[in-house]
């Protein structure tokens, strides 16, 4: 009888999850709960980080210091040029009437906590949620390009579904063509483009950005390089594979982007 | 000495089930973490199928329901689905625990690869991972990890619940 029930309670819960948005609150907690099995979870590589960090030598640091400043001096320099070529983009949108312009965008930086890879589920723990703001469908980056986007969150994490996961589609476009494709992850480290023409002129290398089409993730934004084109018979459309942008297996700091709003923009 | 299950109430050992529970969900964490890893086999799974052997007067389902909602959780998979998982491979055990019993440790490890098996079939119809040709020969290959995990964990589970009667 109780296996009966447990068994009824399993299925109505699928259902519910499946079918309804009433969940996300329940899992919620059920990743709060999680929360401590994470952190125990990475404590054997947070110690080899800590060993090794401690030993490592005085003339490192130092070297990794000067890199840094050097980093940092060639970045604002080149901040500089953006924020010219920003004002000749505004100057000629201005002049050509378009209405393309890309939205500003707030941006938060959190830290990678836990890292999950595999055949099921591609996901990254961050270590900012409720508390800082942050809210599901927000688009995850790191100094490369689109990681995921936030699907759940707790008081103080949040979890990033990876663009490389099989549920996870984004909208794209190829940057040398501007043709629309979809991309979906492939559950290993990949990602497929979907719907390009077999008389496209896409070649292996060529970049994919966001297209900004669906309203989550802002346009512009690099996603992914073509790695392999087929040609399938009898198929309209062309096998793509790229490979994502983002280093999501070894970034530690990334940043969650949260579009400014229009009243925000002008301040 | 026998290498099999000791007399032991669940009252007596409450703690150390909940202890080894976590254990397992920290191990399986742990593995979700490597792609290789994709021949450990489930810890949780395997310490369920422990103690519901170890208790005859408990059924282990609100366990294995629990149990099953923080795997969801972890794996991003539909809530309940790992519970019904679960569920389903504890009934099977609750059925034969007697005769699982009676089996060494050895005879339990080959037994045990069918209940792993089991559940690698149920989730590979229920989540249809996208694997590649090494990730599903590691897939299948899974369950027969339980030959070495078993023995370790089941000698080590009935030392540590000696130790616990004898203090």
């Amino acid at each position: 009888m109780q296996f009966v029930i447990a068994f009824i309670l399993a299925i109505a819960l699928m259902a519910a999850d499946h079918y309804g948005k009433l969940m996300g609150s329940f899992r919620s907690v059920l990743l709060t709960t999680l929360n401590p099995i994470e952190q125990a979870a990475t404590l054997p590589k947070q110690f080899y980080v800590l060993v090794t960090t401690d030993f490592a030598s005085m003339d490192e640091l130092k070297l990794d210091n000067q890199k840094l400043k050097t980093e940092i001096l060639l970045l604002k320099a080149k901040m500089q040029q953006y924020t010219n070529m920003e004002l000749e983009i505004a100057r000629l949108e201005g002049l050509l009437g378009t209405t393309g312009k890309m939205d500003g965008q707030k941006v938060q930086i959190a830290t990678v906590i836990f890292f999950s890879s595999n055949p099921l589920s591609q996901f990254i723990t961050l270590n900012k949620g409720q508390l800082d703001k942050v809210d599901k469908q927000q688009v995850v980056i790191d100094e490369q390009g689109i990681m995921g986007q936030i699907i759940d969150t707790t008081l103080t994490t949040s979890r990033v579904l990876l663009i490389t996961d099989p549920d996870h589609q984004i909208p794209v476009r190829i940057q040398r063509t501007g043709q629309r494709g979809i991309l979906t992850g492939s559950g290993h480290d990949t990602v497929t483009l979907s719907f390009i023409p077999k008389n496209s002129s896409i070649q292996v290398g060529d970049l994919i950005e966001s297209s900004g089409l669906g309203d989550v993730f802002p346009s512009g934004y690099p996603v992914a390089k073509v790695t392999q084109i087929n040609e399938v018979d009898g198929e309209p459309y062309l096998e793509i594979i790229a490979s994502p942008v983002a280093n999501s297996r070894q970034a530690h700091k990334v940043l969650i982007l949260t579009p400014e709003k229009k009243g925000e923009q002008n301040d | 000495m026998t290498d099999r299950f000791i007399n032991l109430e669940f009252s007596q050992a409450r703690w150390l089930v909940l202890i080894t529970y976590f254990l397992g969900l920290t191990l399986d964490t742990m593995m979700s973490m490597q792609e290789a890893t994709l021949l450990a086999p489930s810890f949780t799974l395997l310490f369920l199928m422990y103690w519901s052997a170890q208790f005859l007067k408990n059924t282990h389902f609100i366990s294995a329901f629990l149990l099953g909602l923080l795997l969801d959780a972890l794996y991003g998979t539909t809530l309940g689905a790992h519970s019904l998982i679960l569920i389903t491979i504890t009934f099977i055990m609750l059925r034969y625990r007697l005769l699982f019993r009676s089996h060494s440790v050895l005879q339990q490890a080959f037994v045990i690869i069918f209940y792993l098996m089991a559940y690698q079939f149920i989730s590979y119809v229920m989540f249809s991972p996208n694997l590649t040709e090494d990730q599903a020969l590691y897939y299948w290959s899974m369950p027969f990890t339980s030959l070495i995990a078993w023995p370790i964990l089941a000698l080590s589970l009935r030392w540590v619940t000696q130790k616990l009667i004898a203090s």
